[in-house]
């Protein structure tokens, strides 16, 4: 619980944008609070949560994972053909199709993995690489052909336990367990402090390498997850439907104040960002606003969101200090200078 | 002076002369009831061979030739639907003796080069479905010069028929949009809410079926056109439907009818049932999944709000493509209807002889009665191709 709440605190600068966001559609655009755009939003807001999350590990140590299109549209399209429900597609049983998704995943994440932390391949480039591997699995499979999957994961996905559908409870759980292992166990602790220092944690007995494919692994089975949700969501997905998370995940790192360098991360503010960026889109849309305003407003909520955190905060409280100041800011004894 | 009698040698002669003479008439003759192309059966065990006719249709011509798909992009249900009916439609003449299909991965530069390595083979009749538009203009051009029948179909390329490129065959995208309107506003009694999920901005299949949508809407004054004009924007991609949806369902009351190109995710996506709220009436595109899924909501004298209208999604319009690039090439005439079979056993004139612009048809109208749902096949797969339920299941597996 202390995790949770001092998470909480550092994400003082999110929540507060949040908590406004839906202020202001209160004031501006009060149905897109209402029950029928919550129900439709908070889903969607669900499986950002988790996708941006796994990106988070990644970004905490310093790198960035571009293959998250590829595990979302790939974990869908096997749960989508591996399950028996498909008329014409011969199946298996959903929980072995999910088995075999999680399995893809774990490959991909390892390859991501070795290539970075072994090979030394450049996140950036390592991870278009997999995603490209995985596009070329996903259309082997499927040809680009929509499949349903079966009923019982679509009505898992939007079953609501006190009007809240599972994905909301399962986002906050996945939350839950991924802070307690990064913020309260032996093995997060190393893990931040790879992302923050790899050669001081090498020099500190830390195998840095492990930890550094713990991540990509993790991260592309938190990917897993939020595509077999999604695919159960939409329920007859489209091959590519991985395709609108990516810039989304990385959105929402940042905006949480996860450093793009590495470091500690703010998982629980990645998650609260994602609500933000998914009731911005929801807000825009039901304002009738066309698509290029849509793009406009959320290009410069990350531009102002990034800004905010690329600030010194030192410089900024020096310089509103010297504006508001009547004298010379008078010096602290031993205490640091402005 | 010679005895004129028939001797036996003679006789000999004259029969092995008329055998061989029949001979070489009948190894002339097309292969009758015998076989399937060899380039056809070559593909998946030759599934979508046609059934050899007794006399191959006109557009055929004689000459011997090749002919191939360009496609710009292929891995999606439409276009391997396409693909297999181009195949089906060119096993029809047992003049071509090859065909190939070429795929081009979304990328223009590949596209491009795809066409030009056809032509460079000599491929003597190609189809292309220029994606790139009018950037693939150049290459159909070169090709065009180089001998070959080019034919783009369906999007516009520009250019001119006879000097760029041999044939454009098209479609009518205003007719959808006037047939989705007419049945809907008919269907809402000239009252409601209706909106329109479309593709990318500005593409103009959307641009196109929503001209036709308004210029019947404006005769119906009590039907209000809720979101954006003139589609809303969705990329086709069902996630950014159910978030469109979500945001009409957020700002109005009622939605009564909604109109869409890829139109199932409308109710599969779930936007609808997770706000709680009644089903509209759909007009759209036909796709197997839409009919299967009215079936269950009607099942058991259930009670649903939900009815829908489709046209035909035109898996078949590369069939006319095929039949002018093939007469093109070979000196043939396109001079018979083009007659489209749906899994009901229905035939539907798409084409009458010598049109280059198909018509499109009425496939669902649940209003009437008619609904297509073919349990063995899948949600995307269309049931008005004129291919059989093996060769579209066959087809929407892949390897085309």
């Amino acid at each position: 619980m202390r995790t949770l709440r001092n998470s909480l605190r550092s994400s003082g600068g999110i929540l507060i944008a949040t908590l406004l966001l839906f202020l202001l559609s209160w004031l501006v655009q009060p149905e897109s609070l209402g029950q029928g755009a919550m129900s439709g939003m908070i889903p969607f807001a669900a499986i950002l949560a988790i996708v941006a999350l796994g990106q988070t590990l990644v970004i905490q140590q310093g790198g960035i994972d571009l293959s998250v299109p590829g595990v979302v549209s790939l974990s869908g399209v096997i749960v989508a053909y591996y399950s028996s429900s498909q008329p014409g597609f011969q199946g298996t049983a959903l929980g072995l199709a999910i088995a075999i998704a999680f399995a893809a995943a774990l490959a991909a994440g390892v390859i991501n993995g070795l290539l970075v932390s072994k090979a030394r391949v450049a996140p950036i480039v390592a991870t278009i690489g997999t995603n490209a591997l995985l596009y070329g699995v996903n259309l082997r499979i499927s040809g680009g052909t929509p499949v349903q999957v079966p009923a019982s994961l679509s009505e898992f996905v939007d079953y609501k336990i006190f009007g809240v559908t599972t994905l909301a409870y399962l986002a906050v759980i996945v939350t839950v367990i991924v802070s307690f292992i990064i913020k309260r166990t032996v093995f997060g602790r190393r893990f931040e402090a790879v992302g923050a220092n790899a050669r001081a944690a090498r020099a500190a007995g830390v195998v840095a390498v492990n930890y550094q494919m713990a991540a990509y692994v993790g991260a592309c089975l938190l990917y897993c997850l939020g595509g077999i949700f999604l695919a159960g969501l939409m329920s007859l997905p489209s091959a590519f439907q991985g395709d609108t998370y990516l810039i989304p995940s990385i959105a929402a790192v940042v905006l949480g104040g996860t450093s793009l360098f590495g470091g500690a991360g703010n998982l629980a503010a990645t998650v609260i960002a994602a609500v933000f960026l998914t009731q911005l889109q929801q807000l825009v849309l039901t304002t009738g606003a066309s698509v290029g305003v849509q793009f406009l407003f959320q290009g410069g909520a990350i531009i102002v969101g990034v800004g905010v955190y690329s600030l010194r905060l030192n410089r900024l409280t020096g310089l509103l200090r010297k504006l508001g100041a009547q004298g010379p800011t008078p010096r602290i004894a031993g205490g640091p200078t402005a | 002076m010679e005895d004129c009698k028939m001797t036996s040698k003679h006789k000999t002669w004259l029969l092995t002369g008329a055998v061989a003479i029949a001979g070489m008439a009948a190894g002339s003759l097309p292969a009758l009831a015998a076989e399937a192309p060899q380039w056809c059966k070559d593909i998946a065990n030759g599934i979508y061979c046609a059934e050899p006719e007794a006399t191959p249709p006109d557009f055929c011509g004689t000459k011997e030739i090749r002919v191939a798909l360009a496609d710009g992009f292929a891995d999606n249900p439409w276009r391997q639907m396409t693909t297999a009916a181009a195949i089906n439609e060119a096993s029809r003449c047992p003049n071509v003796t090859g065909w190939t299909h070429t795929d081009g991965q979304g990328n223009t530069q590949k596209a491009i080069s795809d066409v030009q390595g056809l032509a460079a083979q000599g491929v003597e009749a190609i189809v292309v479905f220029p994606d790139a538009g009018p950037a693939m203009l150049p290459a159909l051009r070169d090709a065009f010069k180089q001998g070959s029948a080019v034919v783009p179909y369906r999007v516009k390329v520009g250019g001119k028929e006879g000097e760029d490129y041999s044939v454009f065959v098209g479609t009518k995208f205003y007719d959808h949009g006037v047939a989705w309107a007419k049945w809907m506003a008919e269907a809402l009694g000239g009252k409601g809410t209706v909106g329109y999920e479309g593709g990318p901005a500005g593409n103009s299949e959307s641009v196109e079926k929503s001209q036709g949508m308004h210029d019947v809407l404006k005769d119906y004054p009590d039907i209000q056109w809720i979101g954006q004009d003139p589609f809303e924007v969705t990329n086709w991609d069902p996630s950014m439907m159910a978030k469109s949806i979500t945001a009409l369902i957020a700002k109005y009351p009622k939605i009564d009818g909604m109109f869409g190109d890829l139109s199932i995710p409308i109710l599969t996506s779930g936007a609808f049932q997770r706000a709680g709220r009644d089903l509209p009436l759909i007009a759209g595109e036909d796709a197997n999944g839409f009919g299967c899924e009215w079936e269950k909501l009607h099942a058991d004298g259930k009670e649903s709000s939900f009815q829908f209208m489709t046209t035909s999604a035109e898996q078949w319009n590369v069939r006319l493509a095929i039949q002018w690039a093939i007469a093109e090439a070979t000196g043939g005439k396109v001079d018979q209807p083009l007659i489209i079979k749906d899994t009901k056993g229905g035939e539907h004139v798409a084409a009458n002889p010598g049109d280059k612009l198909v018509t499109n048809f009425v496939m669902d109208d649940s209003l009437k009665g008619i609904v297509f749902c073919t349990p063995e096949l899948p949600a995307s797969a269309g049931n008005g191709t004129s291919l059989t339920t093996e060769q579209t299941l066959a087809a929407l597996k892949g390897g085309l």
